[in-house]
């Protein structure tokens, strides 16, 4: 203690509402991933590869407009934007390694209780870093293709602006539930562990093991395809962009695979949670 | 105790598979720094986390500040965990101001805040250095900073001396003590007797998740009016004759015998003039003759023990 300590003084201020405490957990995840070399790194490898090299060549060889076809199709000269697999593989990467110590380091240093201790709830909890995780995946998944398009559009040769701008929308769309989809399975896993790195390899695993599963099964029945979230992903992007999925794909069983991919781990999330920190 | 209990809790149950950490515990606590004492296993962590909601009790029931709205209750309660929780990659800046946002302070307010809690639980400069290169005492008082970086109405603070050092240990009571003066509720939850005697007013003494005992702490020392130690000298049979004189009107709870001396813990002399009259007749000299002086210790063990004289 100091020759003249300091005394404790009362604080008088206002507390905030519950959605300030939610931007607070979100901002601090989007301020430590961006400083996390990893995350760094793969953005910058990823936005060149993914982004920046269809960008500079919608600017070469400018279109006639923003069209669904350069989106999900491909064109000679340009790859599927969205469902290209450098794009696939980029944005597990990411959601592997910005989710996987949202919720495992809290468990590690068991810094979880003075969240708990607070009036944050587990439902309010999960919000939070789920979205501070999105926050960050956004940035791969939702800004950069929003950059493309809107790269596409002014440079289009067209002037049939409003298709583009419907494209656009279209894509805003898949990018959100692109990231959504990748952020509530990285969250789940990280949920399950104290381990970050077994969060992030399960991540991995978890898009790319049902997948491999997926084609060895789907030459017996097609429907198998589904067990990949990644087809699931495709087929949806193929709904969102106005193309029918495979004829012989069950479209009930597509849509119930679909809300387990995105509910499934929201679900297992929440229970885990509960059960750790609350002891329920 | 004086004025409505901040803390009620009512015939609480909690069980953690065949475990009861809380067989019907009842307690009021009341404003001021509140020692919960017990071994450990007793069930004292167990009731803190009841009462921020960490652990749902099978049965009963708990208020903490009626006059507050349950739904804002979290706001007014600081924790400070037994265990390490503090967030690794953050320096003590970053994680009491974080925790202060938390809590609903504005980000100007959880920065200046988290300076102001950190100079006064003496953190330095090394707020700025990453916590995990902390000694344990700075990580106790980083603990104790970001549970009151909200300025809270009811503090918990479960074994705050874990780990420290003697000088730390100290320091640290002076804080609870200087917090406590602004009118909060501090619950001191330890196993450490000396250090509840020395910050807290009350005290409540829990033991297979059961209450034995609870009062104010001077209370508690004092309780034993004409309980006194008395040392007389004489033959087996002299000291014999005397304590069966004495135990016709007295109760005289322990008796250690030395050569031709006795030690004797006597209860409810109200007056010495009777206690001189016994004496003189009985061929025993008095050594020594004085009030038998409690420590919170021996509150402890002989209610552990089950002396009749603590029992509620």
């Amino acid at each position: 203690m100091g020759i003249d300590p300091i005394e404790y003084t009362p604080w008088h201020g206002n507390r905030s509402g519950i959605s300030h405490r939610i931007f607070v957990v979100i901002k601090k995840i989007f301020n430590t991933s961006v400083r996390s070399k990893g995350v760094i790194v793969l953005l910058l490898i990823g936005s060149i590869l993914v982004h920046l090299i269809p960008i500079i060549n919608a600017v070469i060889v400018p279109q006639e407009k923003l069209t669904a076809e350069i989106m999900v199709r491909g064109l000679p000269t340009l790859d599927p934007y969205m469902r290209g697999e450098l794009f696939l593989i980029f944005s597990i990467l990411l959601a592997a390694v910005v989710t996987s110590d949202l919720i495992s380091s809290d468990y590690q240093d068991n810094s979880f209780i003075l969240y708990f201790s607070r009036p944050i709830k587990p439902p309010l909890y999960m919000i939070s870093k789920l979205l501070g995780g999105i926050s960050v995946i956004s940035m791969f998944c939702f800004v950069m293709p929003m950059v493309f398009c809107i790269t596409v559009i002014s440079t289009q040769t067209g002037s049939d602006y409003w298709t583009s701008l419907k494209v656009m929308g279209l894509t805003a769309l898949a990018g959100l539930l692109t990231t959504s989809f990748f952020s509530v399975m990285g969250l789940m896993l990280s949920s399950m562990t104290k381990r970050k790195a077994y969060a992030g390899v399960g991540t991995f695993v978890a898009f790319f093991a049902p997948t491999l599963i997926a084609e060895i099964f789907s030459e017996f029945n097609v429907n198998w395809r589904l067990l990949s979230p990644i087809n699931v992903l495709h087929y949806t992007f193929d709904l969102i962009y106005g193309y029918d999925i495979p004829h012989n794909i069950d479209t009930s069983l597509f849509f119930v695979a679909l809300f387990t991919y995105i509910l499934l781990p929201l679900l297992i999330t929440y229970i885990v949670i509960q059960r750790r920190a609350m002891g329920k | 105790m004086s004025g409505t209990p901040k803390i009620q809790a009512r015939d609480l149950l909690v069980r953690y598979g065949d475990v009861i950490a809380l067989d019907s515990f009842t307690a009021d606590i009341p404003e001021g720094v509140v020692g919960i004492l017990g071994p450990n296993g007793a069930g004292k962590t167990t009731f803190i986390k009841v009462l921020l909601g960490l652990t749902e009790p099978q049965r009963g029931t708990y208020v903490i500040n009626a006059e507050v709205p349950p739904s804002e209750i979290h706001d007014i309660i600081g924790f400070m965990p037994e265990n390490e929780c503090l967030k690794g990659g953050m320096n003590a800046f970053e994680m009491v101001s974080y925790m202060g946002s938390l809590s609903g302070m504005s980000t100007i307010d959880a920065i200046q805040r988290a300076h102001e809690v950190l100079d006064f639980v003496d953190v330095g400069e090394e707020r700025y250095r990453e916590i995990s290169s902390y000694s344990t005492g700075m990580k106790q008082r980083v603990k104790l900073a970001q549970a009151i970086v909200h300025d809270p109405e009811i503090l918990m603070l479960d074994e705050p001396t874990n780990g420290m050092d003697p000088e730390g240990r100290e320091e640290m009571l002076d804080l609870i003590e200087k917090i406590g003066m602004f009118g909060k509720t501090i619950l001191v939850s330890s196993h450490l007797l000396h250090e509840v005697e020395q910050v807290c007013g009350y005290a409540a003494i829990i033991n297979e998740g059961k209450l034995l005992r609870q009062g104010n702490i001077k209370e508690l020392l004092q309780s034993e009016e004409g309980r006194y130690r008395i040392k007389v000298r004489g033959s087996k049979d002299s000291i014999d004759g005397f304590v069966r004189a004495l135990k016709r009107d007295h109760h005289v709870e322990s008796r250690i015998d030395e050569s031709e001396q006795a030690t004797l813990v006597v209860k409810g002399i109200d007056d010495s003039d009777e206690l001189l009259d016994l004496v003189r007749g009985s061929g025993v000299q008095i050594r020594y003759y004085r009030p038998d002086i409690l420590s919170l210790e021996d509150v402890f063990i002989e209610t552990f023990e089950g002396g009749e004289y603590l029992g509620d």
